[in-house]
């Protein structure tokens, strides 16, 4: 018999859209082919706010995460986080559950608190980004694209979501040199990733699923041929593309910031 | 180009708009259509007025079809192009700066502008209609679609009493959005892309559609009757306006074409222009910018669509259903996000079709109509994609690096 999920999408019309939107899409697909029934829904006021067993929330902030903080402060999210329904937090939605989100002109904000992350301003970084493959996480080498201007800190010892062979990622100073991605702390993952992130990585999507049913074996193998080499494609494009796009960092220290600026 | 008339600072502004423009296209830099209008803001923000003189404007705005529609704008409240209007497509504030005040003669003007900057250019050009097509999210924009909605909602009110906004009551954003403004005239311009108006914008309860109405259970608002409505006729199109029925004939396929014919139609009204006139002469619009006029290959007939956000997506698809044509896919590499839209359009309606794709970024384009349940084929050109098709009228969906690559081919070939 198959199992049931909901996933909500949260307060989508107050963040910026960043291809976020077909998240919830893929994780139905993904879902019907692991013979769970995934119900999706959107809630954009407080009082429809749902009992749901993964939540999303997403896109860009750009001066609205104050909104965002406001309106998933007014819902049981918190509640149902500390239950262990799964969050999956991009970008805006990242900053809006981190414990204090400092803006670009240095006013501390708190936020919700539902992750162990500070975030502070720092210079824009957009492309594509490719991570490294996981075994932990049972996660192969996965593709999205970043576009902020933020600096991550993760707190309490709080492990990366990933980390990245190709992008700029948290802007973290790691003791073993990598470059890390995102948070993963409790029942909560974010991100700064966007694109379409769960369709372009079922693997990730199957991450989701799993915690969000409890399972903790890995899932049996399933390929997604077509999607599967879509990716395969973009990062051979993304590592030829790699050096190019970033020639700034060879230059001085000084020079490269103000042509950033 | 100065005016005798305009105030000192306007003459100053415009003389250093000019001089940059023409620096910027004399280094290659580009039409100069940007830089000329952002200088001369700088040092006259008040300029837009005095280049705007007191012409008479429309304002066409919204997510999706501004430059068609602009067009087809143009045509119905002129006959003799004694209209300006910005078609290159530089919509934001300076670049209808640039377009104004490159021709100070005509005495009217059809603006494009870009959703986000509609109350500047409002104040500035005191318009006597301003045309709302259609409201949805898009990705490069570090604005959510709720600050637009309010940012339009604040411009409406504002609006001169005898200026009509002309908007698309079948989506509900756009309708919410313009109910402040004084004097308001409803299209109804159908609506593809559900997906940002799930919810009402103004009370925050999911809203009950059916096919071709909306209403919130929570405020109780609800579609208002359409003054201006497209409707099948025959084997084509027709307008419906106050119990009289005018046939429209516009290349632009699918109901986009007539959809926005209608609302040409209603500008024209609002500026004293005949209605049957002002169909002819949209109907006299062949093309817009290449964008519509079928292309000659071999024995298939190729009608190309830009698309670039979901909604984009939906309304081709909606086209291809509704018209029962078949379809290519044609994507080309422009960044991460090349293809990203295409995830959030409803391919599920072309379940179990064929789909021919080519482009640079084809396996992104297999994954996703795939995922959808499609029957895909890949094709290494546009020509052999068409072949993969029966021959003739068939639907050539781009993204925007292909479609200036197709578009640019085809009209190397013949037309």
């Amino acid at each position: 018999m198959s199992r049931a999920l909901t996933v909500a999408t949260l307060f989508p019309l107050a963040t910026v859209a960043a291809a976020d939107e077909a998240n919830a899409a893929a994780l139905v697909r993904r879902g019907a082919a692991r013979d769970l029934t995934v119900e999706t829904l959107t809630v954009d006021r407080a009082d429809s706010f749902v009992e749901a067993d993964v939540y999303l929330v997403g896109g860009t902030g750009r001066g609205g995460v104050g909104a965002l903080v406001e309106a998933l402060a007014s819902t049981d999210l918190a509640a149902r986080v500390a239950d262990g329904a799964v969050l999956f937090a991009v970008d805006a939605g990242l900053d809006a559950v981190a414990r204090t989100w400092v803006d670009a002109s240095g006013s501390r904000h708190e936020g919700l608190g539902l992750v162990p992350v500070t975030v502070h301003p720092a210079s824009e970084s957009t492309g594509t980004v490719v991570t490294h493959p996981d075994p932990s996480l049972d996660l192969p080498a996965l593709v999205g694209w970043e576009a902020n201007d933020l600096r991550t800190v993760r707190e309490d010892g709080a492990r990366p979501l990933f980390r990245l062979e190709i992008g700029a990622g948290n802007r973290t100073q790691e003791a073993d040199g990598a470059v890390a991605e995102g948070v993963l702390a409790g029942s909560v993952m974010g991100t700064r990733l966007h694109g379409p992130l769960l369709a372009l990585n079922p693997e990730l999507a199957d991450l989701v699923l799993a915690r969000a049913t409890g399972r903790e074996e890995a899932w049996p193998t399933l390929r997604s041929g077509s999607v599967e080499r879509a990716r395969v494609e973009r990062i051979a494009d993304t590592r030829r593309e790699a050096p190019r796009s970033d020639w700034r960092s060879r230059l001085p220290k000084p020079l490269a910031a103000r042509l950033r600026g | 180009m100065t005016d005798a008339r305009d105030p000192l600072r306007a003459r100053l502004a415009l003389a250093t708009g000019r001089l940059a423009g023409r620096l910027s296209q004399a280094l290659g830099k580009g039409s100069g259509s940007m830089i000329g209008g952002r200088l001369a803001l700088r040092v006259d923000p008040q300029v837009l007025r005095a280049v705007g003189g007191d012409r008479r404007s429309v304002l066409v705005t919204g997510t999706n079809g501004k430059s068609t529609v602009t067009a087809l704008v143009a045509a119905a409240i002129s006959p003799g192009g004694a209209v300006v209007s910005n078609t290159t497509g530089a919509n934001m504030t300076d670049g209808i700066v640039t377009a104004l005040s490159s021709d100070r003669v005509s005495p009217l003007a059809a603006l494009e502008v870009d959703e986000v900057y509609l109350e500047p250019v409002a104040r500035g050009t005191r318009p006597k209609a301003v045309v709302v097509l259609n409201s949805s999210r898009e990705y490069t924009r570090g604005v959510s679609l709720k600050s637009t909605l309010e940012h339009w909602r604040r411009t409406a009110a504002g609006l001169p009493e005898d200026c009509v906004a002309i908007v698309n009551v079948d989506d509900p954003l756009v309708s919410w959005a313009f109910e402040t403004a004084p004097r308001r005239v409803g299209v109804s311009g159908g609506l593809y892309w559900r997906g940002d108006a799930l919810i009402c914008p103004a009370c925050g309860t999911v809203q009950d559609f059916s096919d071709d109405s909306w209403s919130c259970p929570g405020c109780r608002r609800s579609r208002p009757e359409p003054d201006w409505k497209v409707v099948p006729d025959g084997d084509g199109w027709a307008v419906e306006h106050a119990g009289a029925r005018t046939r429209i004939e516009v290349t632009v396929p699918g109901r986009t074409g007539p959809v926005g014919g209608a609302f040409a139609l209603a500008a024209a009204d609002a500026l004293g222009v005949d209605v049957d006139t002002a169909a002819e002469r949209v109907s006299a619009v062949a093309d817009v910018d290449g964008r519509y006029a079928p292309y000659r290959v071999g024995d298939h007939s190729a009608r190309l669509l830009m698309l670039k956000n979901p909604a984009g997506w939906a309304e081709a698809i909606d086209v291809v259903v509704s018209t029962d044509r078949p379809l290519v896919v044609a994507v080309d590499p422009f960044g991460p996000k090349d293809t990203a839209t295409m995830w959030e359009a409803p391919f599920e309606r072309l379940a179990g079709q064929r789909v021919a794709v080519t482009g640079g970024r084809t396996a992104d384009a297999v994954a996703i109509l795939e995922s959808f349940g499609a029957d895909v084929v890949e094709a290494p050109d546009l020509e052999s994609a068409l072949r993969r098709h029966a021959s003739g009228e068939v639907i050539v969906a781009c993204n925007y690096p292909a479609f200036r690559r197709i578009s640019k081919h085809l009209r190397g070939g013949t037309r």
